[in-house]
């Protein structure tokens, strides 16, 4: 007997090449078993030699139960015929069977005569399997792979050819199919594998391995929940005499899994660039080429995809072209991997495409670039956009400072148009008054004089009611003077406003006994000259002096920024008769009104002891003629 | 009162109410009359004035300058400044400028006052 040697190298199972048995040294070539059948198939009797081989068990059963011994396998059908034609004839009838299936001959013969009712068969099956050595060889080297089999990390299971019946699976193989139902040695592998795709391609290939080829591989195996990627290789193996395959099954779902993932990675990044409209460039700096995709391809207006770098760059427009060679030779200097680059490559008709290249350059172990992959990107909608944008943003720029600048211009105009009516105003106050002192007062003082000549030359009896007529004619003279100097103080022709804030002062002192201090601005000259801050101080004065009952009053007149600034504030010694707020806007609205129609404002602050007023103009003002 | 008045003064009714009132003395002669200061100061009969009524008020020069220019040429008159200005700035300025005094004219009877004070005293003749 030769030695059945089973090892396990890196996973993968070498039988020895021959595991035939040559029994021919010691024992008959074929040896004989004899059963006894009945008319009906039924094993009935076995003789010691079919006891041996194992049929003991088979008695009582009917003759397809020899079909379950793994020995017969296919023939069964042949053999169960060939008894029914022996029965229905009551002739002998041989089967000479085929070489691998172990047995050289089986020859039924029908015996009437034993002395039973039924008819009988004979069985004998002729075979050296029957040989006692040889089937404990063969059950020596079912051990012995089955031992080498379960050292394996890899799935692996032994199927008779002839039967294709499984004889042997390791523990592997048993996790690696897994399911509820695990394939039962002896079932055919029709039946055994109901948990994964046996039954397709992998027994074709085992049909196929014991016919002609001896090695196959890549099968797929599923249909698991959790399905189960498998490699399958067959190598077909003579079992003492009888031809098997042996099927190693490696777990590769793994493998599958992640180059599933990678194909369906590929898959979308490849969408993604062809929505997002990204190609891609290889620059090889060693063969000198570039490689495009075929949107990159497009998108740089090349008709080959593999073009040299030179090619490459020549279609960037001359006025970027520069730019972008000298931005890569400065990374490639520099030692910087990442790119960023904005360029115009020429279109077939013409026309510029504006491109964003983004890339990461390789260096090689020493150091130097080897390799440049980028993505390129069509920017020219957003370009378009962008110059839109910077477009419409300019026009609003303009359009929003020539609307500044018409709203200055009407600002002015509002200005000058309030100055002209201040200078109307006051040059109407004046007017009225000119008419005031010029006719009315100069008849009263006529009167006057009229009435102190007569009060000479009339009899006694009507001096009394001529000096009434003239006290009256003084009186309404001197309201007339109070009017005159309301309506334009004669200081404000040509004396300049501190000169008429002084005489006001003094004027206020004298008439309503107003106790004002007044501060001047140092810096003011003499000849500054607004009257709307003249009038606004007398008003103000008499303001605070009829509504507030105050009588001690400061001024401050200054000059802040553009603005000339008059400060009226009382002493805070008249809190008793403050005023309600919105009668004091009330009452200061004409005057409001008028600072506001000259360009200037008027606040009021106010606590509980004192209320400051503050007129401010523009010191423009001065200039109105 | 006794003596030649010259008045400068704008409003002819004015003038005429000076007249009125001057009348009242029979001393009292008005030599002449001048509606601005620059007629004033070009008429012979102002020299012969002894007291000259200005108005400050006047077309053209002021009755100020005026009284700077008659004190400058020795006008040896009194000069009497009647103003419808009450104002002490104004009253200053003619004093400063030379008058001898500063009438309001809203108040006849100062008028008379200084006219007697200057052109000596005596009651007014009695109507016809």
């Amino acid at each position: 007997m030769s030695a059945l040697d089973a090892k396990t190298e890196n996973g993968v199972l070498h039988l020895d090449e021959d595991l035939s048995f040559d029994i021919t040294e010691d024992v008959e070539a074929a040896r004989v078993c004899r059963l006894a059948l009945d008319s009906a198939g039924r094993i009935v009797s076995a003789d010691p030699e079919a006891i041996q081989a194992g049929f003991a068990s088979y008695i009582g059963c009917d003759l397809h139960a020899l079909s379950c011994i793994a020995e017969l396998g296919v023939h069964a059908e042949r053999l169960i015929s060939a008894l029914q034609q022996s029965v229905a004839t009551m002739r002998r009838v041989s089967v000479v069977m085929p070489q691998h299936s172990g047995l050289s001959e089986v020859v039924y013969t029908p015996m009437s005569s034993l002395g039973g009712d039924e008819p009988q068969v004979f069985v004998e099956l002729y075979g050296e399997r029957f040989n006692p050595l040889r089937r404990e060889a063969y059950q020596l080297a079912l051990t012995t792979i089955e031992q080498a089999l379960e050292a394996s990390t890899d799935g692996y299971l032994v199927v008779e050819v002839a039967s294709q019946r499984l004889l042997r699976m390791n523990g592997a193989c048993r996790r690696l199919v897994g399911g509820e139902v695990q394939p039962r040695l002896g079932d055919s592998i029709q039946d055994s594998f109901q948990t994964i795709d046996l039954t397709g391609r992998l027994r074709a290939l085992i049909v196929g391995a014991g016919r002609a080829a001896t090695k196959a591989s890549g099968i797929l195996l599923e249909g698991a929940e959790t399905p189960v990627w498998v490699e399958a290789e067959v190598r077909q193996q003579e079992l003492v005499g009888l031809p098997v395959v042996v099927v190693r099954l490696r777990d590769v779902s793994a493998h599958h899994l992640l180059m599933s993932s990678s194909r369906e990675a590929d898959r979308r990044l490849e969408l993604v660039l062809d929505f997002a409209g990204v190609g891609i460039a290889d620059y090889d700096f060693v063969s000198g080429m570039v490689t495009f995709d075929e949107v990159g391809r497009v998108l740089r207006g090349l008709d080959r995809p593999r073009v040299t770098i030179a090619e490459a760059f020549a279609a960037i427009i001359p006025e970027d072209r520069i730019a972008v060679v000298r931005n890569l030779l400065r990374s490639r200097h520099d030692g910087v991997r990442d790119v960023n680059t904005e360029y115009r490559v020429v279109q077939s008709d013409g026309t510029h495409r504006w491109l964003l290249g983004r890339g990461r350059l390789m260096f090689n172990d020493q150091g130097h670039p080897v390799r440049f992959l980028g993505a390129v990107r069509d920017i020219s909608e957003q370009r378009r956009t962008e110059q839109l944008l910077r477009s419409t943003a300019e026009r609003l720029e303009r359009e929003v400072n020539d609307r500044t600048a018409e709203l200055a211009r009407a600002n002015q105009r509002l200005i000058d148009a309030s100055r002209m009516v201040a200078r109307a105003e006051y040059l109407e106050r004046r007017r009225v008054a000119s008419v005031l002192h010029d006719d009315l007062q100069q008849g009263l003082y006529s009167l006057g004089l009229r009435l102190r000549a007569l009060q000479q030359r009339i009899p006694a009896e009507f001096f009394r009611s001529v000096t009434e007529l003239a006290d009256l004619v003084s009186s309404t003279l001197q309201m007339t003077r109070g009017l005159v100097v309301d309506l334009a103080p004669p200081l404000l022709d040509g004396e300049g406003g501190v000169e008429a804030l002084r005489w006001l002062v003094s004027d206020l002192r004298r008439r309503l006994g107003l106790v004002i201090t007044l501060e001047l601005d140092p810096s003011l000259p003499e000849t500054v000259d607004v009257p709307i801050l003249v009038q606004a101080a007398r008003e103000l004065a008499l303001h605070a002096s009829h509504l507030h009952g105050a009588q001690v009053l400061r001024m401050r007149l200054s000059r802040q920024q553009a603005h000339l600034v008059l400060e009226v504030g009382e002493d805070g010694s008249q809190s008793e008769a403050r005023a309600e707020h919105d009668a004091e806007l009330a009452a200061l609205s004409l005057l409001s009104e008028r600072i506001h129609l000259c360009g200037g404002e008027l606040q009021m602050h106010r606590d509980q002891q004192s209320c400051v007023w503050t007129v401010s103009v523009p010191s423009a003002l001065e200039a109105v003629p | 009162m006794k003596g030649r008045v010259f008045i400068v003064e704008d409003h002819p009714e004015l003038v005429r109410s000076y007249r009125v009132l001057l009348s009242l003395w029979d001393g009292i002669e008005i030599c002449g009359t001048a509606v601005s200061a620059e007629e004033a100061l070009d008429s012979e009969l102002l020299d012969l004035a002894e007291l000259v009524m200005v108005d400050i008020s006047l077309p053209g020069m002021d009755g100020i300058t005026l009284l700077r220019h008659l004190r400058a040429r020795a006008f040896s008159g009194h000069l009497v400044v009647v103003s419808g200005h009450a104002e002490d700035q104004y009253a200053s300025a003619a004093l400063g400028a030379g008058a001898d005094a500063f009438v309001d004219k809203s108040r006849p009877e100062v008028l008379i006052d200084v006219l007697e004070r200057f052109l000596g005293g005596g009651t007014p003749v009695p109507v016809g």
